[in-house]
């Protein structure tokens, strides 16, 4: 009676050992999953932002070419823009915003979202010397 | 009789009870093994993700002018002279091998640094790319593998 008391609480023991550490093993694996995908994620918007600002149509910087639409009222070409954008963001899923211009991809299935804004400058422009652009991707 | 079924009750008991100890020494390890599994792939990813942000910084690969390197805005010429074993050399990881893959979406020629390797981890990067006066946009794939 005593041996089967012992073998009883031994298989509790491993019972709820088994349980926690499968548990923290999971609960660490994907905080750190999550963590590092974020930080990832999170640059590569800030970069393709960057990139999609840095390049240029017909010799006029991206950057240019949509502060000059905001400044000078400058008509801009959408369909340049979006392919711009669809050959930087594989998923199509996002939108860019500068002031009242805003332009969203093709997917409107995003789930997760991430931001990155940057100061455009506006040249010869009295109210306001910069403004921001933001590109939200899911 | 009855004295035979209690020593085997008891020898069933105490074997049992052993292989639980044995069983929960193994969970211990097992759980060490694999927290260390999980640390080392997180390193791994944080590594080609660092490579990738040194390498579209890096004056081997971007465009620059004597005041300044322009990050991320690769620079075609560069890449097409860049010399991988020297690149290899100054930036990298010592129990690492990678090699890089560029791609102009815009249009479509592509460039291979490094030697092609099966990889454990692989991050793309989004980077703009200048050809003669135009910045094109495309990709840096970093692909990274222990030694």
């Amino acid at each position: 009676m005593k041996g089967a008391a012992i073998l009883v609480w031994a298989l509790l023991i491993f019972t709820f050992l088994s349980v926690f550490m499968l548990t923290t093993v999971f609960v660490y694996r994907y905080r750190i999953t999550v963590e590092v995908n974020y930080q990832y994620n999170y640059n590569n918007v800030q970069l393709a932002l960057l990139s999609f600002l840095s390049s240029t149509h017909d010799g006029e910087q991206m950057s240019k070419i949509l502060a000059d639409n905001i400044v000078m009222n400058k008509p801009i070409d959408v369909m340049i823009v979006e392919e711009r954008l669809d050959k930087i963001i594989d998923n199509k899923c996002y939108t860019l915003n500068v002031s009242d211009f805003s332009i969203a991809g093709s997917n409107i299935d995003c789930t997760k979202k991430y931001t990155a804004t940057y100061k455009l400058p506006y040249p010869y422009n009295p109210r306001n010397i910069t403004g921001d652009v933001t590109l939200v991707v899911g | 009789m009855k004295g035979l079924y209690k020593m085997l009750a008891d020898m069933f008991g105490g074997i049992l009870i052993v292989a639980l100890c044995i069983a929960i020494f193994f969970l211990f390890v097992g759980y060490y093994v694999i927290i260390k599994g999980v640390i080392k792939s997180s390193e791994e990813e944080r590594k080609t993700i660092n490579l990738g942000h040194v390498l579209i910084s890096s004056d081997k690969l971007v465009y620059s002018d004597e005041k300044r390197i322009s990050r991320a805005i690769l620079d075609e010429n560069k890449l097409d002279e860049i010399d991988s074993n020297e690149l290899f050399k100054e930036i990298g990881y010592p129990n690492y091998n990678y090699f890089i893959q560029i791609i102009n979406s815009d249009t479509g020629k592509s460039w291979i640094i490094g030697e092609e390797l099966k990889p454990q981890v692989v991050k793309v990067f989004p980077v703009a790319i200048k050809n003669g006066d135009e910045i094109q946009v495309g990709k840096l794939i970093v692909s990274l593998r222990g030694k």
